[in-house]
């Protein structure tokens, strides 16, 4: 098999090897994919330890079988990455090189972020400013996911429990505290307010007196004041030009003598060092989520915490300390000394969540589309009758693949509303789960939206909304995607039953209708909550419920 | 702690449940029910997700898993692939017929349905999970392997378990609901007249129980009336007609509603969804029954798979319960009647229950009913009344212990004893029963690393064998006893192993581990009964060779014999009595050749025929005559009844006393002696004449059937006296075999040499396998065998392989003999 004619990258999802599309390969990628003909080999790139995720797999016309595999976000805007994968029975791996969608690295962003949040010294580009907004929707899905997965409220009727590295709650469950996000406890307890209250005093402490070493060093001394030498000093003494120790301690009558100094810069206070740094950025980031909630307690307790890390970075000894390289093994103190520990626990804690969040945030259009799953399915719960809908089991991975906590593992079970069809069956299905969903249309395969709502009688379906959420969109690019897109949906057979729906993250944009007025793009905002109002509006239209 | 005891009971489509808080009045019983009768069926969810529980699914809507539906995956119902959800309704069914239920899912599985019950109920008690103790209710045919699977199941999941018969929880309810009727009982002493029937109408099956209502208590204590249950029968049990009724009915529905015609496939999932996954089953005890004529149902394969239960037609059910009548009594003291369908009426208004007492011919005045005189749930609360009694130390039911049997070694002789209490016997439900006297006379082989005890259990067809492993290897034969425990209805017999020296297994006790209980395979590959295990023993010397009784022969010989006593009788002319007895001696002899390799003769060996003949009155005729007119032919002609009448056994002995005996008599001796003494004399006579002048056929031939057909032959005789003449008949052997003659004279010797190995049950060192006389004998066998192959001697043998007799003659003597010797025909 030739390579280079079977594998295309595109930035659109409903965009097939046979379309030539400004976005295909260019840097205006609104979101990445690769096409590759079907393989059972996993499909492997340089950005990410697990492998791509299949998101899309069809047949075309020619009985050739492919499969759209979504790609990472770089870090710039030229970022590429190397895609491994296997074609052949004999297993050969073949790499190519693939543009990757323009991004920023989180690190960098929440550095520029926090700056302008505290300080308000740096001038942040305008283009950073939208992301502040993603951040803070993918830091609240993850939260709103980690509150999830904390508490199991299991029952006779929904059941819920944590095993193999599976977190099972109901939908009921899921929906209901989605929907209420911000009714209760609007400011969650995230990590950050838990070390703020726990370790803020055990932290002061040791930026106060920071555990010190007495380190040798070599220094010129006066000759009365030496009280140690080493070879070394001897050996500088030897080389020196005079008869005796004084015509050698030269005019100024200084030798080369040991001296003992205190010394913060320890592993350990390198540790702390680096646990101010990612603290504060941990504050800034939890503070920006939170920015209309001042008032909060919890807010305020991190709005404190930060500005303590800050003083303690200006006048702690600890910040004379080296910066941490690589990883760090503990040491005894680290381990053992009742101060340090707390403070290393703490450090794993927060370094775990920051890993987790940099993880996502090279999939935070894939986070994007699970938030706005979570979003509708809350919504079609919502609207519907009593059904399997509400005791279906969610399954929720421990730490996100890819960008998703969902597990595929999910399968979620019909809803019943009552529409101007009559009394029909709601259910939502998962994009790579649409092969084997009988009431998705095949011609909608290839199109890889990110889930389906399809309303449907034992029978039959009735109505179908193949849903794309597009977290970054390129607005310039996009229109010409929709004409592409439009022109798919009308080959298909059932095309009259299809009610497109694409949802972009851009409150700046307008919603507009296309697809002859059945298709919809909403533009959405942080928080989803809010912005879901309008898009309920259009899914109740599109599905015909009363 | 206060411990809350929960009565389960898994017969419905629910899973009913009943509390009795620890110092609560057992009054005050509180029955509840998993998931409601209006909605779908209580059904079990299979695990889909790594480490996921079972759990019970109930509510208003049923989980998506196995719904039926076409989506989500999870929902599929296909009867190739499985289905994701196990509903309660089939349970009981599923654990009975030890399927395990497959479900294909993201790759396929099976699942134990007894862990996915117990799994589920623990899933549902985990808040209390060590406070609780259940009492679940089974079927009253269910046999120890299946209570002992799910005992095992409880105890996987940490839950404390006991398990009770449903008619035994009925009964208590049915006392208790009658309280002041049953005292009055107490002091009844119509035993006859104290008896409860117990019907339990499911969904799944019919099945009646007749119990009876025993005072029961200490001595000295104050007595209570306690139901008691005998050996289930087979019989008490019908398919039921619930489903069938329901799957008539969806099966119906679906194919008005449908608009094409439906592949297997998808009425499969229609039918399933609408039985398991909504409301129509339970719609079904709403509605009044159809007691019309509805045709045989179409598609039984699909009803099997779909409730996993046999059924049957209503129409056919009275049939069934007319067969039933035989068995049951026309009155009753009380009947209880259980179960879902228990309160169901037909359209004419007639209540099932009426229906079923009607057709079985019988009634009561105090008939209980559940869900009409009860609240549902009677069951569980039966169960709950069981633990209360048990708490307060009260008589609570009576059982009878299954038959299980192991074969011990009796006098060298494997036997069959029963390890538990005869079937007759009550012992007390609840409590710990114990086998008297421990089981001694067992020994460990040395180098042993396992014991293995073969069973006979009534539950098996086969005969079974228990492999337990021992902690320690015995350097020597090491004896070993066993104590026998066993709590009614409450799994596995406890067998425990006794080293006799108590240190053997340092302080570990052994049990007999059931789990490695499998058939046993004889040699041939082949499972065995009882009898065949005991052919298959090695043995150290032959079973008895009786003569058995021809009936054939009998029939032709009975006109000749009654000729013969009315010639006795009429004092006819001797020459008439003379031909009378030459004809009957002669019927008398022949063989029944049809029964050949077995030795038949009109009289068995005992003195019996068939039909029975009351031979002490033909003698006492006979003797008569005799001791008048001494016919020649007389003894030889009575010889053949094997008679054991006094007079004449008195005069062959005094003749054997005396030292002068005809062949007549000789013959007669060996054929009728018993007594061991008898037999003794006559042996020694015969070892006198083998001294003076050697011995006849007839001799032989007598010596060889009164060792042969005789239990105790040789207990009179010593060892050394069994061995000269086993020596002798080795030297007739010898001089046969080297003779070429292998006829009458060298089968007989055989015989007398085989049989005499039975003196080892009285001296266990009888003829060592090692020692020079069964060197000796061993080896005269082998030339035989040669020599009958190479043609130099000519066997006599019939169809019978003599040559593979006498390897087993060798086989016996080094004590490996298996199976019967056939040369005595």
């Amino acid at each position: 098999m030739v390579v280079e004619h079977s594998v295309f990258s595109y930035g659109l999802p409903w965009l097939e090897p046979s379309d030539g599309h400004p976005s295909a390969g260019s840097p205006r990628i609104t979101r990445g994919f690769i096409v590759l003909p079907y393989t059972d080999s996993p499909v492997y790139c340089d950005e990410c330890k697990d492998p791509l995720p299949e998101v899309g797999r069809w047949t075309d016309s020619s009985r050739n079988r492919w499969s759209r595999y979504e790609l990472p976000r770089g870090e710039d805007d030229d970022s590429c990455s190397k895609v491994y994968f296997s074609l052949d029975p004999d297993n050969s791996q073949q790499i190519v090189t693939i543009p990757l969608a323009r991004g920023i690295s989180r690190g960098l962003l929440d550095e520029y972020l926090e700056f302008d949040d505290v300080e308000g010294q740096v001038e942040v580009p305008v283009s950073l400013l939208r992301y502040s907004q993603m951040r803070d929707l993918v830091d609240t899905h993850t939260e709103y996911i980690n509150d999830l997965c904390d508490e199991i409220k299991s029952n006779r009727y929904y059941f819920e429990g944590n095993f193999g590295g599976l977190a099972i709650r109901s939908v009921l469950r899921v929906t209901s505290r989605w929907l209420k996000s911000d009714e209760q406890d609007t400011a969650r307890l995230a990590l950050i307010v838990k070390l703020a209250r726990e370790i803020s005093r055990v932290l002061g402490r040791v930026c106060d007196q920071p555990r010190v070493v007495l380190r040798r060093a070599r220094e010129f001394q006066k000759i009365s004041k030496i009280q140690e030498v080493d070879p070394a000093c001897l050996r500088w003494l030897a080389r020196q030009p005079g008869r005796d120790v004084y015509e050698r301690a030269g005019a100024r009558q200084q030798l080369l003598g040991v001296v003992r100094k205190e010394d913060t810069d320890t592993l350990e206070n390198r540790v702390v060092k680096d646990l101010l740094h990612r603290a504060r950025i941990e504050c800034a980031n939890y503070v920006s989520i939170y920015r209309d909630h001042l008032d909060h307690d919890r807010v305020r307790t991190v709005v404190d915490f930060r500005k303590q890390i800050a003083g303690w970075e200006r006048h702690s000894e600890v910040s004379k300390a080296k910066r941490l390289v690589g990883h760090v093994q503990p040491n005894y103190v680290l381990l053992h000394e009742p101060k340090y520990r707390k403070l290393w626990d703490a450090y794993q804690l927060l370094l775990s969540q920051q890993k987790q969040k940099d993880d996502i945030w090279k999939w935070r259009d894939r986070t994007f589309s699970e938030a706005c799953e979570i979003g509708v399915l809350s919504v079609v719960r919502r609207i519907s009758q009593r059904s399997q809908l509400g005791k279906s089991d969610v399954a929720i991975e421990q730490e996100a693949v890819n960008g998703q906590f969902l597990s595929r593992l999910t399968e979620i079970g019909h809803a019943k509303v009552s529409t101007h069809l009559g009394k029909l069956n709601l259910t939502l299905c998962r994009g790579n789960q649409a092969y084997r969903c009988p009431y998705v249309e095949r011609g909608l395969y290839p199109l890889s939206a990110d889930f389906y709502v399809i309303a449907h009688d034992l029978i039959s379906t009735r109505r179908i909304v193949p849903v794309w959420c597009l977290f970054d969109a390129d607005l310039s690019t996009l229109d010409t995607g929709l004409r592409c897109l439009e022109q798919k949906l009308g080959r298909i057979s059932t095309a009259d039953s299809i009610r497109p729906l694409v949802l972009i993250f851009d409150d700046s944009a307008q919603g507009l209708n296309f697809y002859d007025n059945r298709g919809s793009v909403v533009p959405l905002s942080f928080p989803l909550l809010n912005s879901f109002q309008k898009l309920e509006q259009v899914l109740l239209e599109q599905m015909a419920v009363h | 702690m206060n411990r809350s005891i929960i009565g389960v009971s898994a017969d419905s489509l629910s899973l009913q449940m009943a509390r009795n808080e620890d110092n609560s009045d057992s009054t005050s019983v509180r029955s509840t029910q998993l998931g409601c009768s209006k909605y779908f069926p209580t059904s079990i969810l299979l695990p889909r997700f790594p480490g996921e529980p079972y759990r019970f699914d109930e509510g208003t809507q049923p989980h998506s898993r196995g719904s039926g539906l076409a989506w989500p995956p999870e929902a599929i119902a296909d009867p190739d692939y499985g289905v994701g959800r196990l509903p309660l309704g089939m349970v009981i069914g599923k654990i009975e017929s030890g399927q395990r239920v497959k479900w294909h899912g993201e790759e396929e599985r099976r699942f134990s349905v007894s862990d996915a019950l117990t799994s589920s109920i623990a899933q549902l008690l985990s808040d209390n999970l060590f406070e609780d103790e259940l009492i679940f209710v089974i079927p009253n045919h269910w046999g120890e392997t299946l209570q002992q699977e799910l005992l095992d199941s409880f105890q996987m999941n940490h839950l404390r378990c006991r398990l009770l018969w449903r008619p035994i929880a009925a009964g208590l309810e049915w006392i208790n609901h009658y309280q002041k009727d049953v005292e009055s009982l107490t002091s009844s002493t119509d035993a006859k007249s104290r008896r409860l029937l117990s019907v339990h109408v499911g969904y799944d099956q019919l099945e009646v129980t007749e119990l009876e209502l025993v005072a029961w208590g200490a001595p000295k204590a104050i007595k209570c009336v306690v139901p008691g249950r005998r050996r289930p029968k087979n019989s008490g049990r019908i398919p039921g007609f619930g489903y069938r009724r329901a799957f008539q009915r969806i099966a119906e529905e679906i194919r008005q509603q449908s608009v094409r015609s439906l592949t297997k496939h998808e009425r499969f999932a229609r039918i399933w969804n609408r039985a398991w996954c909504s409301s129509a089953l339970n719609d079904l005890l709403e509605q009044p029954l159809l007691n019309v004529s509805t045709s045989e149902s179409s598609d039984l394969e699909l009803e099997s798979i779909l409730f996993h239960a046999k059924q049957m037609d209503l129409q056919s059910i009275p049939e069934h319960l007319l067969r039933l009548q035989q068995l049951v009594e026309r009155s009753y003291t009380g009947i209880v009647i259980t179960g879902d369908l228990a309160k169901q009426n037909f359209d004419d208004s007639r209540s099932v229950w009426r229906w079923i007492t009607d057709s079985l011919a019988t009634t009561s005045k105090r008939i209980l009913v559940e869900g009409i005189d009860v609240e549902p749930g009677l069951l569980p609360r039966g169960a709950c009344r069981f633990a209360d009694r048990l708490k307060k130390d009260l008589p609570t039911y009576l059982d009878t212990l299954p038959k299980m049997e192991m074969v011990i070694s009796e006098r060298g002789k494997p036997t069959w004893i029963n390890l538990l209490e005869s079937d007759q016997k009550w012992v007390d439900g609840g409590k710990l029963w114990e086998r008297p006297q421990m089981i001694q006379g067992l020994s460990v082989a040395a180098n042993s690393i396992d014991l293995k005890l073969a069973v006979a259990h009534e539950e098996f067809e086969f005969v079974r064998e228990v492999v337990t492993d021992l902690p320690n290897h015995p350097e020597t034969a090491e004896n070993v006893a066993l104590s026998v425990q066993m709590l009614p209805a409450q799994g596995k017999a406890r067998i425990e192993i006794h080293p006799e020296r108590k240190d053997f297994f340092g302080g570990e006790r052994i049990f007999l581990d059931w789990r490695k209980m499998t058939n046993f395979v004889s040699e041939q590959g082949q499972t065995v009964d009882k009898q065949g295990y005991l052919n298959s023993l090695p043995r150290i010397f032959p079973e008895l060779l009786p003569r058995i009784a021809s009936k054939n022969k009998w029939r032709k010989a009975i006109g000749s014999v009654n000729q013969l006593r009315a010639a006795m009788e009429s004092n006819a002319p001797a020459n008439q009595v003379h031909s009378n007895l030459k004809r009957a001696r002669e019927l008398l002899r022949e063989k029944d050749q049809g029964l050949y390799p077995q030795d038949a003769t009109a009289f068995d060996s005992e003195g019996k025929c068939t039909p029975a003949y009351d031979l002490n009155s033909f003698m006492e005729v006979a003797w008569n005559y005799f001791l008048e007119h001494r016919p020649n032919a007389f003894i030889r002609a009575i010889a053949y009844t094997h008679t054991d009448y006094p007079d004449f056994i008195e005069y062959l002995v005094q003749k054997i006393e005396s030292g002068f005996v005809t062949e007549d008599e000789v013959m007669a001796a060996g054929k009728c002696l018993r007594e061991p003494e008898h037999v003794a004399s006559f042996v020694r006579l015969a070892m006198k004449k083998y001294d003076a002048s050697g011995l006849s056929t007839t001799w032989w031939k007598a010596l060889s059937e009164v060792i042969r057909f005789r239990e105790n032959a040789t207990f009179e005789l010593s060892s050394v006296e069994c061995t000269y003449l086993v020596q002798w008949a080795g030297k007739v052997f010898e001089t046969n075999r080297k003779n070429g003659y292998g006829r009458e004279m060298f089968r007989l010797v055989c015989l007398v040499i085989v049989y005499l190995l039975r003196r080892r049950a009285f001296d266990d060192n009888f003829l060592e396998p090692e020692s020079q006389l069964a060197e000796w004998i061993k080896s005269e066998f082998r030339r035989a065998r040669r020599d009958a192959k190479s043609g130099r001697l000519r066997l006599m043998g019939g169809s019978v392989d003599l040559s593979e007799q006498l390897q087993l003659i060798i086989d016996y003597i080094d004590r490996q003999g298996k199976g019967q010797l056939l040369i005595g025909g």
